[in-house]
């Protein structure tokens, strides 16, 4: 009898170098499971955007890593979107093209996909514009859109390739708080209702502490303390990492907030 | 799975009326190249010159020659260079993410003119190689070299896109300094057929060069359109592409090597032409989006109508002396560009 696959997505001895300057050392990282959302936090500078890149095949790294027992390093780029998505910082730039058009090229971006006919491909498109809230927004050009219709659009494009592992690199921050919330609650539900393993990069704390069930703490390209956010946004950990005087309250519907009094 | 007829109806709408405007591109495009077959010195009714080009036997021997001699490539070589420029501009807008990219403005066509005049003035022979052959070659490696300088230099800096602009406009003067450095060494003769390089003209058009030229165009345009789908998504982000699996490295290298190969061939046979690069792209932009299954087309046949309409405009602005066509391009190109540019109050996009 074989031990069974282990689910999810490990990383093992991750190693990636800017010249000689090693931002990531030899990490140790998960695993981290399907259905969850996982925040990954730290300070600027603190190797989040690398850590998330490199998983995504966006940057040379050395190390394994480990995608529901199946090593992805030594896959191509393009086949490696396939598994693992990462989505970038930067909004979808607001180019002369419709949101169904830009669907589409994201589907083709790597040569067409199967024999699928255009109005399949339509239909696919769609449903994942209905997913995230914008299928009236099909036919207008993304120039015309706001920076959150551009976000979700972003989204819809990512969830469209059907990755098993998402990896959003500070989605919230380009957005205001009704984006924030909007774009927020929807990763939470795209994430259970297709088994996904997300990882997101947050700034806001509060949203981490709330709206995520894991969260993964980095240090100086290291990681401090993963496990559930309660856990891991704690006083102590906050001071060493971010170099604030913080304390976690309870408010009386049972949402926890940091409120932070100054810097150490 | 819900399906979604009305919205795949006006997506087929949309591609339809994108074709169309394809097809109006091919037709005014048709009309400017006969219009300049029939100016000129010698008056041709526009039967006289279909029967000329389609029927030629019917035809007396005069105006055939006229015709085939003389206005046909001419005009044919107008087209083919816009088309050249067109395309060439079109790609490179995409992959520097600059809208104010073109051969002209970051110095390809200043280096591939540099290239040239190399040749010429040193005089190269190879035995059993036309010097035009040679001419092409040298402009190609020149071209290709400035295209290669300008994407190091812009990778280097992790540069936006100020960077480009800048590095280009670096490279313009360079090579401008370069191509006047050669003029001022180069004897009588020579400087004479410099000249020609430098203000860009359709004068010497022969079918050789055009056969050349309509080749090397044929045979890209395919490798172009097959990289329409990643070139569209490399519009929405060099980072976007690339976390969509897109080898945005290999995509570069391979646009920059067809953008040169243009350059050059249009740079070696008929000298700098400045404006269409930059201009056809935008017309394309405006016309049908940025779709680039019918950007890169519409923004190859937008680049041929101009240069074609410029032309013809460089041989009927002073009766029985062709303007050299560099000139022209400007004066009919960036009153054209404005309009469309400024039509519905927007900034360049």
């Amino acid at each position: 009898m074989t031990a069974p696959v282990p689910a999810g997505l490990t990383l093992h001895n991750l190693t990636v170098r800017y010249g000689r300057k090693s931002v990531l050392s030899e990490l140790d990282a998960g695993p981290f499971p399907h259905g969850a959302v996982c925040a990954v936090l730290g300070p600027n500078g603190s190797g989040k955007s690398t850590l998330l890149r490199a998983t995504g095949g966006l940057l040379h790294a050395t190390g394994t890593l480990m995608l529901d027992g199946v090593d992805l390093t030594p896959l191509p780029r393009a086949q490696r979107a396939q598994h693992c998505l990462y989505l970038p910082q930067t909004l979808p730039e607001p180019v002369r093209l419709s949101v169904l058009d830009a669907m589409l090229a994201a589907r083709h971006a790597i040569g067409r996909q199967g024999n699928t006919s255009t109005a399949a491909d339509i239909d696919a498109a769609m449903a994942c514009l209905a997913d995230v809230g914008i299928a009236q927004l099909a036919t207008r050009s993304l120039h015309e859109l706001s920076g959150g219709q551009r976000q979700l659009a972003g989204l819809a494009q990512a969830l469209g390739r059907k990755p098993r592992a998402l990896l959003l690199d500070e989605p919230l921050s380009a957005l205001d708080p009704y984006y924030q919330q909007t774009v927020m609650a929807l990763i939470r539900r795209e994430t259970a209702q297709r088994n996904l393993i997300t990882l997101i990069v947050l700034h806001d704390l509060n949203m981490a502490l709330n709206q995520c069930d894991l969260a993964c703490l980095l240090h100086n390209g290291h990681i401090l303390a993963y496990g559930p956010p309660a856990e891991v946004l704690t006083p102590e950990h906050l001071r060493t990492v971010y170099r604030i005087d913080a304390r976690v309250d309870t408010g009386r519907d049972g949402q926890r907030f940091i409120s932070t009094a100054g810097v150490v | 799975m819900t399906h979604y007829p009305a919205i795949a109806r006006s997506y087929q709408t949309a591609l339809r009326h994108r074709s169309l405007v394809l097809a109006g591109l091919v037709g005014v495009l048709a009309l400017s190249v006969l219009l300049d077959c029939a100016m000129g010195p010698a008056e041709l009714s526009p039967t006289t010159i279909l029967h000329a080009i389609f029927a030629p036997a019917g035809v007396d021997e005069q105006t055939s020659l006229i015709i085939w001699q003389i206005r046909l490539p001419y005009a044919l070589m107008a087209a083919c260079v816009g088309a050249a420029l067109g395309l060439a501009g079109a790609e490179m807008q995409t992959i520097l993410a600059n809208p104010l990219a073109s051969p002209f403005t970051l110095g390809l066509s200043a280096a591939g003119a540099f290239g040239a005049s190399l040749a010429i003035v040193l005089g190269w022979h190879v035995a059993h190689v036309p010097d035009m052959w040679l001419t092409a070659g040298s402009a190609f490696v020149c071209a290709a070299l400035s295209v290669w300088i300008l994407d190091m230099l812009v990778r280097l800096r992790q540069g936006g896109t100020g960077t480009v602009i800048l590095c280009g406009v670096a490279l313009v003067f360079s090579f401008q300094a370069l191509v006047a450095l050669m003029q001022f060494v180069a004897n009588e003769d020579t400087l004479q057929n410099l000249v020609f390089w430098t203000l860009g003209s359709l004068t010497r058009a022969t079918w050789g060069t055009l056969g050349l030229l309509a080749g090397a165009l044929a045979c890209i345009l395919p490798f172009s359109l097959r990289a329409a789908w990643p070139l569209t998504t490399l519009r929405m982000g060099e980072d976007r592409a690339a976390s969509l699996g897109v080898d945005v490295p290999r995509l570069r290298r391979a646009a920059l090597l067809r953008i040169s190969l243009l350059c050059a061939l249009a740079v070696a046979f008929v000298g700098v032409i400045g404006f269409i690069g930059l201009v056809a792209p935008h017309i394309a932009r405006r016309l049908v989006g940025e779709d680039h299954r019918f950007y890169l087309p519409a923004s190859l046949l937008s680049g041929a109508f101009i240069l074609s309409l410029a032309a013809l405009v460089a041989r009927v602005l002073v009766p029985g002396v062709v303007v050299p066509t560099g000139i022209v391009t400007a004066l009919v190109g960036i009153p054209f560009f404005l309009v469309i540019v400024l039509r519905r109050g927007e900034g360049l996009p």
